[in-house]
């Protein structure tokens, strides 16, 4: 009896971990496979003999520190605001939580051409403000630029990470310190700042790994010069052939990524264990004029640097120049053209169902996994494999399928995509009451049900929303991302955001800004159904 | 410690609201003994702990520590200190960082910290645990140094926020008995806040009973029980029947007070209770007893039994009583009821109370 209930108990795991250990680690074997053509460790060797290659890991690693320290220099501010007080806009800013899932990196990048660019309307409008002749910020094509752009468009998630820690921080220990005669510094710096620590690492982490392996930011603004391990990469694969030295990369960043992922895994346990002792309490007002102002300031700064770029996209969709770019007015004719694409229709229908495709293969694949990951013993197998498509490129994985299968395939597209996507969705189905509390399943048990029974009966209707929050972030993600198209290319197959990234690339803004809000409504319009603020990672 | 020389804690009007809510409290800590405040949980008793600790500023009311007015004081200057609700150790500190953690931000030196911890852990043997964590303690070692913690900086009062609320009830008891006798050894004034009533009145030298922001009545807990100041006060302690007084009658000069289940004469105390509207005719559980007299005679009332429990020196009875509900009784064992019965019990004159329907 015990031997047949085991045996049925563990099919579901049996066939769903090869399965995703296929999805993962065929490509994965692929990529690494031709540093085997004439010896590994001949391959390796050359490679970090290439200079390009320790700058391009130096600067990977460099422009991924910065950006994490930047994000969190940013979000922290944001984070006691949400935690710790009440004020007009509060759901705004919360809502803004949900950019860096829904709104796709194109986007942004596109936005802050559009703002911060030579031309943008930030220095058009200093150059009207100040009298000046030459546009004052030039910073956005270089370093700067780039961790300007990862820093913005990350610090939601710090903010929402350090923010739901801090919210719920112990007040009886600060009250404690504060009867102790602790002054409201040391009260911070001895109570709170180390019960907030474990998030904002992995908050940090987590940022360090999304911008190491940011692609579509670094090729637009990083310059000819050397990019990140993962532009190389691509550079490498597609334009100079030399695969062993493509595997190379693959490889090395991998295991830079896994150091990152441990990371991120360590300071997430510390902060879940933090959790445990959780109270929330309600956020009050501020307190003085000189909270209000520094809060006013800090909203201005949000939305001037943050919200402007966004911004500028739909202004600039709107916008009609004449093709001498003298005169220009208001109004729809940016979409019309970009309606009245050839290509857009199918794009359209690819996004589409390349997005439902890859999103259901992620919410399936996350629900399973999560019913499946709650019997296993093993920490590796419960806490450590959920993670560990964090720590894999998309750009690796699509290579590598293009590699194993010797040709570019939509489906290998939308594995890749379910892959990346699949921790996202993971994590908001894990969320949901019915997986986290085994009691309902322990009483469908108790009652008769089998445990496929319970699964389906009562797990499964009791995750429905999360596993529809689940979904959405996998759709957002997976039709918002360029980066497996660009760097593994199936012949006449183009979805909008490649539509967007060529009509950007080039420098049909206008157009690009119309197929950018289009598909920002697509990924970002089910988080607008949803609260907002329920957005959780 | 502030055992040499214990002060009175005075909360005076303390007061504060918000829409819709009002504390507003007066309450005395007597020098040297334990306050216990007891109250369902929202009645506002934590809200004016924390504003006797400084920690929520009051609207109005002052707070008197030992004759000396600290309500302008800053929490930490006030001489008061607290044991929190799952006693708030700072969990990324070992034992000996938590204890010390006041006396760091009052700048003594490290070797008169070390020196004042170990006395510490040794007066409330816990030697040799200055390098453990938090959650390496049983409750008890984490109560104990909580405690350890608050005493370190010699307060001259010890506030208790529901220290044992989310503990089982076997620890509870035990830690309980822990509190009062550390306080009576050590000799501080305590004021320990509860939502349970008999954690309370087991803790307290004196109990005050709090229910919608106010006190509602303050004294030692057996006059709580037997002398409620009224039918609110007697409700939540339980300690008996409250039967509503439907008119007044004299009989032969005597006052009597009729209830829908008896006739009662009033004592003369409760004349002028009975003039209120609303009066409750109160008397302890233990009081009546089952008796065969006729229905309609002064000093019994009829209830029918719903349910009877074996409480081993008694027996516990629920009885529906016409116009008052279900009340419990403790009747002798050698009681003759049945469930399902109308019994008729008699109350002695000398037990009756008339009781106001809220406190004046």
């Amino acid at each position: 009896m015990k031997a047949i209930r085991s045996r049925r108990s563990s099919l579901p795991a049996a066939v769903l971990f090869p399965a995703f250990g296929a999805a993962l680690l065929v490509p994965l074997a692929a990529a690494f496979m031709p540093l085997f053509d004439g010896g590994a460790a001949a391959n390796l060797v050359r490679a970090f003999a290439d200079p390009r290659f320790f700058r391009s890991f130096a600067y990977g690693l460099s422009q991924a520190a910065a950006s994490a320290v930047l994000a969190a220099a940013i979000g922290l501010p944001g984070a006691f605001l949400i935690a710790r007080r009440d004020f007009p806009g509060k759901r705004l800013l919360s809502a803004l939580s949900a950019v860096p899932f829904c709104v796709p990196p194109l986007i942004i990048a596109v936005g802050f051409v559009l703002y911060y660019g030579r031309e943008g309307f930030l220095n058009r409008a200093l150059m009207a403000a100040f009298g000046l002749d030459e546009p004052p910020l030039r910073f956005l094509y270089s370093f700067a630029g780039v961790v300007m752009a990862h820093g913005f468009y990350n610090f939601p998630v710090v903010m929402r990470f350090v923010g739901d820690a801090w919210a719920t921080a112990p007040r009886r220990h600060e009250d404690a310190a504060r009867l102790l005669g602790a002054s409201e510094r040391r009260v911070f710096m001895t109570v709170t700042l180390p019960s907030i620590l474990p998030s904002i690492g992995a908050a940090m982490s987590l940022v360090f790994l999304m911008c190491f392996y940011s692609f579509v930011i670094v090729l637009l603004f990083g310059g000819p010069g050397v990019g990140t391990p993962e532009v190389e990469l691509y550079r490498a694969a597609r334009f100079e052939f030399d695969r062993p030295l493509a595997s190379a990369f693959a490889l090395v960043e991998t295991a830079v990524a896994m150091g990152a992922l441990s990371l991120y895994a360590a300071f997430e346990r510390r902060a879940a264990g933090d959790r445990e002792e959780s109270e929330r309490g309600a956020p009050t007002g501020f307190r003085g004029a000189g909270e209000v102002a520094l809060a006013a300031l800090y909203g201005t700064f949000i939305a001037v640097c943050f919200i402007g770029p966004l911004a500028s996209i739909v202004a600039e969709s709107l916008t009609i120049r004449s093709a001498a770019r003298v005169g220009s007015g208001l109004g729809f004719g940016n979409y019309a053209s970009l309606f009245a694409r050839r290509g857009f229709a199918p794009a359209l229908a690819n996004t589409a169902s390349l997005g439902l495709l890859s999103a259901a293969l992620a919410s399936v694949a996350g629900f399973s996994l999560s019913v499946g990951l709650k019997r296993a013993r093993s920490p590796f197998l419960s806490k450590i494999l959920p993670l560990l498509p964090l720590g894999i490129s998309g750009v690796v994985l699509a290579y590598g399928w293009s590699s194993a299968l010797g040709r570019s395939s939509a489906l290998a597209v939308a594995a890749v995509q379910a892959v990346s996507a699949y921790p996202f969705a993971l994590r908001a189905i894990q969320s949901s009451v019915g997986l986290s509390d085994e009691r309902y399943v322990e009483a469908a048990r108790s009652l008769g049900s089998s445990r496929l029974g319970a699964a389906l009966r009562v797990r499964l209707p009791m995750a429905a929303p999360s596993i529809a929050s689940g979904f959405a972030f996998a759709f957002a993600m997976s039709a918002g991302d360029a980066n497996a198209l660009i760097a593994a290319p199936v012949a006449g197959f183009e979805t909008l955001a490649l539509l967007l990234y060529r009509l950007a690339g080039s420098y049909r803004l206008n157009e690009a800004c119309a197929a950018a809000v289009v598909l920002a409504i697509g990924t970002g319009f089910i988080f607008f159904i949803k609260d907002a603020s329920d957005v959780r990672l | 410690m502030s055992a040499s020389d214990p002060v009175r804690l005075e909360m005076v009007e303390l007061t504060k609201a918000w829409p819709g809510q009002v504390v507003s409290v007066s309450m005395v800590a007597e020098a040297g003994g334990i306050l216990a405040v007891a109250g369902p949980s929202g009645c506002g008793k934590s809200t004016a702990l924390r504003m006797a600790a400084g920690l929520e500023p009051p609207d109005s009311g002052r707070v008197v520590v030992g004759g000396r007015d600290v309500s302008a004081l800053e929490p930490s200057l006030r001489g008061i200190g607290m044991v929190f609700q799952d006693y708030a150790l700072f969990p990324h500190l070992d034992v000996a960082g938590n204890i010390e953690y006041g006396l760091r931000t009052r700048g003594v030196k490290a070797a008169e910290r070390r020196a004042t911890v170990s006395r510490l852990l040794d007066s409330l043997g816990l030697s040799g645990f200055e390098r453990r964590r938090p959650r390496e303690l049983s409750g008890g070692e984490r109560q104990r140094v909580a405690l350890a913690r608050t005493l370190a900086v010699e307060p001259a009062v010890v506030l208790f926020d529901e220290p044992l609320s989310s503990l089982d009830a076997a620890l509870r008891k035990r830690l309980r008995s822990d509190i009062v006798d550390e306080q009576r050894r050590l000799g501080f004034t305590a004021v320990y806040v509860t939502h349970d009533l008999e954690e309370a009145m087991a803790v307290g030298d004196r109990l005050a009973v709090m229910a919608d922001g106010r006190v509602l009545q303050c004294g030692p807990p057996d006059e709580l029980w037997e002398r409620p100041a009224s039918a609110e006060v007697a409700a939540f302690i339980g300690s008996g029947p409250c039967l509503p007084v439907v008119r007044v009658e004299r009989d032969d000069g005597v006052v009597v007070a009729v209830t829908s289940a008896g006739r009662f004469a009033a004592p003369a105390d409760g004349l002028s209770a009975l003039e209120t509207a609303g009066a409750r005719l109160f008397f302890d559980r233990s009081a009546a007893t089952p008796c065969a007299a006729a229905p309609g005679e002064t000093g019994v009332f009829r209830a029918r039994c719903v349910r009877l429990d074996y409480a081993g020196d008694s027996l516990e009875c629920v009885v529906e009583v016409d116009g008052a509900g279900l009340s419990s009784l403790r009747l002798p064992k050698s009681a003759e009821a049945r469930v399902g019965d109308m019994i008729s019990l008699r109350v002695p004159w000398a037990a009756i109370r008339i009781l106001p329907a809220a406190a004046r």
